[in-house]
């Protein structure tokens, strides 16, 4: 659709018609709502600190979340048997968690049937590998497994119930000097987190092998929420991981996985 | 909930449907919807926070008969911390609903469409990361069950229904309890908040409009109401909620408008007795403190640009005024003769743009306004504005 002319003066011509859409009510809040600007406050500092010592409080919780960054989601495509992949970010990259998965796709859909997979993995905290035994001394590695059932709701889209359990355990020393997060000294971080979770999904196709993927999870012994929204590609997937109660919220993610 | 009940449930249901079907050829169709919302928030009280409300509905429907239709469902839905909430409440407040529905229903002929619906419900709430979840004052676990009728009338269709609610509030005490028995056995005064509620509506809609009207009755089983000398009276608490609501969905050319209305009546037997501080023996009685009447206004504009993307400018706006209980100052003294009155709501617009056949995304500012007589905000605010940046996503197949 073309815009009509009163519309258009002002911007850029060139401008894709989305961006022109958006240009157009950014003008239109910073007109009418913004000279009612609320005596707000940003104080980026103190919301640092605030997350710094969140995550010194419980470091374990912390890693816990990058593990599952680390997890199989994406479910195996109809028609095929097995997948393997791994997350680079914020997994690998930069936290060195190396991690890989796959899934198994034990029952192809048919009839009423939903696809059933199993599905796995394993992570690990590589820079423990590297870093100088005499300052810093430990391991933390993660797994976690489960079954997932794919249901077709209609031709384009369709909705997972899986159940996993997750699991990261180990132990990290500070031998020479405690690191320090705001006056929070620790000496060291040991972890041992072993979780169920149950999740919901769904899978819609976006365009032509490119798929929208939506998940939330629900941990069974703390009430741990996550949710997953990942733009899957043919090879690689990105998008977003939320943890609503973490210290940190969000993260952007990326993966690549190949399947057969 | 209980872990094996939630397993038992969504097991039983989707394993059931597909076996109960084998005979009667595909009549099971799997129910999905995801609602996600991640924003800033930046209120003019405290920093800026991150604010999220997430929500996944799965279930299925099973047409085992042509006359015989079951709908199961579990809805997960985590509300994080953020500005637009209801009067009195923390920006912090965080709460996590699961909920379980089952609902059959027949086609019954002369009747009409009969509903007949058992659900579950587990709220937990918590005022920050700092608090455990399962703890919460307000947590409660609610079961009960529904009747209802669909049936059109000359090109209208009324839905008359029925719900009754069992609700259970485990951690629920009252300070005056806890002052008067030394915390001792505040502790043990658990279930004060427990009530039965019964409610009545009907529902009038011909597209594209919808009207309705509610009428609730909430019977506390333990809790009595307070008298002006500091005792229990002999009478349980006692709550009304009468409810008017009507919207409509309208659409001319590439403009859309969908604009709702409601208007609330809340009465209660339920006093308050304020002590301004520990030992004071003159404290303030509020008859009837807890009625109000409510009036809700709101409407969503949109231009649709192309087939899929829209403008959309949105207001809403709540006005509740309390009859008998009188605004406080900033030191918590009451202004009596006055009323108190709270004015919030929020006034904003975005971009809506539909990605795929069942995928839609909203980027969305709102700007949130608060205001009110009430001045003692040492706990709750009352009176702010802020700003609220979001994504929003929607996926419903």
């Amino acid at each position: 659709m073309r815009l009509p002319h009163v519309w258009r003066m002002g911007l850029p011509a060139g401008l894709p018609r989305a961006l022109r859409a958006l240009a157009m009510t950014a003008c239109g809040i910073a007109v009418f709502f913004l000279p009612q600007a609320a005596q707000a406050k940003v104080d980026f500092e103190s919301k640092a600190i605030s997350i710094g010592l969140e995550i010194a409080t419980n470091p374990g919780g912390f890693l816990y979340d990058l593990h599952q960054m680390g997890e199989s989601v994406v479910p195996t495509r109809t028609g095929r048997r097995f997948t393997i992949g791994a997350q680079v970010l914020p997994a690998l990259l930069p936290f060195t968690n190396g991690n890989v998965h796959g899934r198994f796709n034990l029952i192809s859909e048919h009839g009423s049937f939903p696809q059933v997979e199993l599905f796995g993995g394993v992570s690990k905290f590589m820079a423990l590998d590297y870093v100088d035994t005499e300052s810093v001394e430990g391991a933390v590695t993660g797994n976690h497994y489960g079954v997932s059932t794919m249901w077709s709701a209609h031709p384009k889209a369709r909705i997972q119930l899986a159940y996993e359990i997750s699991t990261l355990a180990g132990k990290v020393t500070f031998k020479k000097k405690p690191i320090e997060i705001y006056g929070t000294k620790l000496s060291e971080i040991k972890v041992n987190i072993k979780e169920s979770f149950v999740l919901v999904g769904a899978e819609v196709l976006r365009t032509n092998r490119k798929y929208l993927f939506t998940q939330m999870g629900f941990g069974m012994e703390s009430s741990r929420i996550l949710a997953r929204i990942v733009f899957v590609g043919r090879a690689f997937d990105w998008g977003f991981t939320v943890y609503p109660e973490s210290p940190l919220v969000i993260y952007p993610t990326m993966g690549f996985r190949f399947g057969y | 909930m209980n872990k094996g009940f939630f397993l038992l449930f969504v097991i039983c249901h989707l394993a059931l449907s597909p076996s109960l079907l084998r005979a009667q050829q595909k009549k099971f169709l799997p129910f999905y919807r995801f609602t996600f919302g991640e924003g800033v928030s930046l209120p003019s009280k405290g920093d800026f926070f991150a604010s999220q409300d997430i929500g996944s509905q799965i279930g299925s429907v099973v047409k085992p008969l042509d006359r015989l239709q079951i709908f199961g469902l579990y809805d997960l839905t985590y509300e994080g911390p953020g500005l637009m909430r209801s009067e009195g409440r923390l920006f912090t407040e965080r709460a996590m609903r699961h909920s379980f529905m089952l609902e059959p229903s027949v086609e019954a002929p002369f009747v009409g469409t009969v509903r007949l619906k058992g659900f579950g419900i587990k709220e937990n709430r918590r005022s920050g990361t700092n608090e455990i979840w399962g703890k919460g004052l307000y947590d409660y676990q609610a079961t009960g069950f529904s009747f209802g009728i669909d049936k059109e009338f000359f090109g209208f269709r009324f839905s008359p229904a029925w719900r009754f609610t069992k609700m259970i509030f485990p951690n629920y005490t009252d300070l005056l309890r806890e002052f008067q028995s030394g915390g001792l056995n505040a502790e043990l005064a658990g279930g004060l908040m427990n009530q039965n509620v019964q409610a009545i509506s009907l529902g009038i809609s011909r597209k594209p409009f919808r009207a309705g009207a509610s009428l609730s009755a909430q019977k506390y089983k333990k809790e009595k109401v307070v008298s002006s000398g500091g005792t229990y009276l002999n009478e349980n608490q006692k709550d009304e909620t009468t409810e008017f609501t009507a919207d409509f969905d309208a659409r001319l050319w590439r403009i859309s408008l969908v604009p709702n209305g409601a208007y609330r009546m809340k009465r209660s037997n339920q006093n308050y007795l304020r002590f301004a501080y520990f030992g004071d023996t003159n404290p303030t009685f509020i008859a009837k403190n807890y009625d109000y009447n409510e009036m809700s206004l709101g409407a969503r504009l949109y231009l649709h640009v192309t087939k899929t993307k829209a403008l959309f400018g949105s207001m809403s706006l709540n006005d509740r005024i309390y009859p008998n209980r009188a605004p406080r100052n900033t030191d918590g003294v009451y202004a009596l003769g006055e009323k108190q009155k709270t004015t919030w709501g929020a006034w904003g617009g975005g971009l809506q743009w539909k990605v795929s056949d069942y995928s839609t995304w909203n980027l969305a500012y709102n700007m949130v306004y608060s205001k009110s007589n009430m001045k003692y905000e040492r706990f709750i605010p009352y009176n702010y504005t802020g700003h609220l940046v979001g994504l929003y996503l929607t996926v419903a197949p």
